[in-house]
């Protein structure tokens, strides 16, 4: 097995750039980056002060706490005649009723169980997955309407 | 929808210096997820880096056509009558978000994105549309910079923390 060895600068740049947390580092230098640490006084040294700099970063935490925010976003759901998409206006109807419902459930902690029969529509469905599975990837056009 | 929405926040409020403005850019990251929806098909992108990447040109729009505001650190929560620490935290807290507030729009997206969203270098590339050794300069300058704001707080924590 290869072992990857980092140079005192590149350590030092992982350093500078994503702080002391390894967690923080790339997934790929990583195990290189703890090696490099055990045996270099000066980057440890770099670290603590890195560190120092996460601790005070540490203190901005803005709140994690929207259960209000999300009831607005659902209540401001784009009204079925308001959006246009490759559905018809009929079809659309309930798609974003099984999409709020979906999210409402979720908002409850109970998920799929308030979703519609009716949740088949493939807008609904679409959405139903992205949230039920956050890694799963889907073939967006990332610049579509952005 | 709750996986997404603090991290969206959290996301808008760094960029932004108004949370109400922050706000309205969640809102509208999830309606343009739901007329977009029904074009997705599986395989390329995931869901979180499809929106932070529409919350982040939404905040980007915004910061363009915003004018220009004064630097000086946000108003402090009036925690006069509680405990010296609380009331210490909050201005500390107000210092880094004012720290923050003054990288560039780019820099601090960066830092946004790695540092407190914990994504990878890779997505937080896919999502600014740069490389990933550009996400790397923007993190390093970032970092130097809010070293250089935040001399006295991290010189302070470092004294606490040594022997």
């Amino acid at each position: 097995m290869i072992r990857k060895t980092l140079t005192p600068e590149r350590a030092r740049a992982i350093l500078e750039a994503y702080g002391a947390e390894p967690a923080r580092w790339p997934a790929a230098e990583r195990r290189a980056m703890r090696r490099a640490l055990k045996g270099d006084a000066d980057l440890q040294a770099a670290a603590r002060e890195m560190a120092a700099l996460d601790a005070v970063l540490a203190t901005d935490r803005p709140g994690r706490d929207v259960p209000a925010l999300e009831a607005r976003i659902l209540a401001a759901a784009p009204a079925p005649a308001a959006v246009s998409n490759p559905f018809a206006s009929r079809r659309q109807i309930p798609a974003f009723a099984a999409a709020a419902a979906l999210m409402v459930g979720s908002l409850a902690g109970f998920g799929g169980a308030l979703v519609s029969p009716q949740a088949s529509d493939p807008a609904a469905d679409v959405i139903a997955n992205a949230f039920a599975n956050p890694d799963a990837v889907f073939e967006i056009e990332l610049d579509a309407e952005v | 929808m709750s996986a997404h929405t603090p991290r969206l926040m959290a996301l808008a409020r760094r960029m932004l210096r108004d949370e109400a403005e922050a706000e309205d850019v969640v809102q509208e990251s999830f309606i343009r997820l739901w007329r977009m929806a029904p074009n997705w098909r599986s395989g390329k992108a995931r869901l979180s880096t499809w929106m932070h990447r529409v919350a982040l040109n939404l905040c980007y729009d915004r910061l363009r056509k915003a004018r220009p505001v004064d630097e000086e650190a946000p108003d402090i929560a009036d925690d006069a009558d509680g405990p010296a620490q609380a009331l210490h935290q909050n201005q500390l807290s107000a210092r880094v978000h004012s720290a923050i507030q003054n990288l560039p729009p780019r820099q601090r997206a960066a830092i946004a994105l790695c540092h407190f969203e914990e994504m990878s270098n890779i997505e937080a590339a896919e999502i600014l549309e740069i490389s990933v050794e550009a996400v790397e300069s923007l993190l390093s300058r970032a970092r130097r910079a809010l070293k250089a704001s935040l001399a006295a707080e991290a010189g302070a924590w470092m004294e606490r923390m040594e022997p």
